[in-house]
């Protein structure tokens, strides 16, 4: 499947599980990037990484602001504010991220199984900076009202 | 009629929105537990009545259907429904859910009207709720 593909098939899926599980309007950037975007500079961003292995296999890196996040937890948990904690919000961007690719994948062709990793949260600016320094084929930038979502979409040699 | 429904599931926030989203489906609900993994699942369903089961699939430790295996094995649970709520939607996944035993399945993103559906399709409808009309898109085996 074509690069072009794949993003288009990773930008539906993020609408239908943002709007779908959290109400959450989005705009999708079609022309801008995440360094012109100023996402790699957000210093509460939250990454997640999730393994995929089947037809095609590689991973998704998604990178929220936390800020974001605690939003979205207040929305998706029924709770305070004051209430969210980071294992909450944790908990939020993994959901994210699984719901994300499971609903790609899926979607994409039912008839190949494919089988999804744990997702994981890579702590510190590392992560951020190794996808800013190889700035990736296939990504999806989408606007919020309260912040930007970056998806970055890595396959297997 | 009002039912007794066991979430299973390692995330905590996965676990608020679906008693959020049956609660706001209007489910007829009795009572409501969760657990964090199987083998809490399995201590919960020996201890009290459950009607049904809804369990992620994809867990550290003990997936969905380990759980539905090991519920399978037990004379007690066998006849306990389980509904695997999951983003893994592909026909392999489905007709392995299916040979297991496992009641039904309910894929991530849901809406409160697919949960909803899905319960009562294999519950069945409480006489008192008539005039509710089921609805099966994306939710059906």
């Amino acid at each position: 499947m074509m690069m072009k593909d794949m993003k288009a098939a990773m930008t539906a899926s993020i609408s239908d599980v943002l709007e779908t599980m959290f109400y959450m309007p989005l705009e999708f950037e079609d022309t801008g990037d995440p360094e012109s975007r100023g996402v790699f500079d957000i210093s509460d961003l939250r990454v997640c990484r999730l393994f995929f292995k089947g037809k095609i296999s590689g991973h998704v890196i998604m990178m929220i602001p936390e800020n974001l996040l605690v939003s979205m937890a207040v929305d998706f948990m029924g709770e305070d504010r004051e209430n969210i904690r980071r294992m909450h919000t944790d908990g939020i961007i993994k959901e994210v991220v699984n719901m994300v690719l499971g609903h790609m994948l899926s979607n994409q062709d039912d008839k190949n199984d494919f089988h999804l990793g744990i997702p994981e949260i890579l702590e510190g600016r590392e992560p951020v900076d190794a996808v800013r320094l190889n700035p990736p084929e296939c990504f999806v930038l989408a606007e919020s009202v309260e912040g930007l979502v970056l998806s970055v979409l890595i396959l297997d040699d | 009629m009002a039912f007794t429904i066991l979430v299973v599931d390692d995330s905590l926030p996965m676990r608020k929105v679906i008693r959020k989203t049956i609660m706001a489906s209007g489910f007829a609900m009795a009572d409501y537990d969760e657990a964090a993994d199987g083998a809490e699942a399995l201590g919960i369903l020996r201890e009290k009545w459950i009607d049904i089961v809804l369990t992620d699939y994809n867990m550290p430790g003990m997936n969905g259907l380990e759980l539905v295996n090991q519920m399978k094995g037990d004379e007690l649970l066998r006849s306990i429904p389980v509904v695997v709520i999951t983003t893994e939607g592909s026909k392999v996944r489905i007709d392995e859910f299916r040979e297991k035993g496992v009641a039904g399945y309910i894929k991530k993103p849901f809406t409160p009207e697919e949960i909803r559906a899905k319960l009562y399709e294999i519950l069945g409808e409480p006489h008192d709720d008539e005039g509710y009309e089921s609805s099966d898109d994306g939710i059906d085996f």
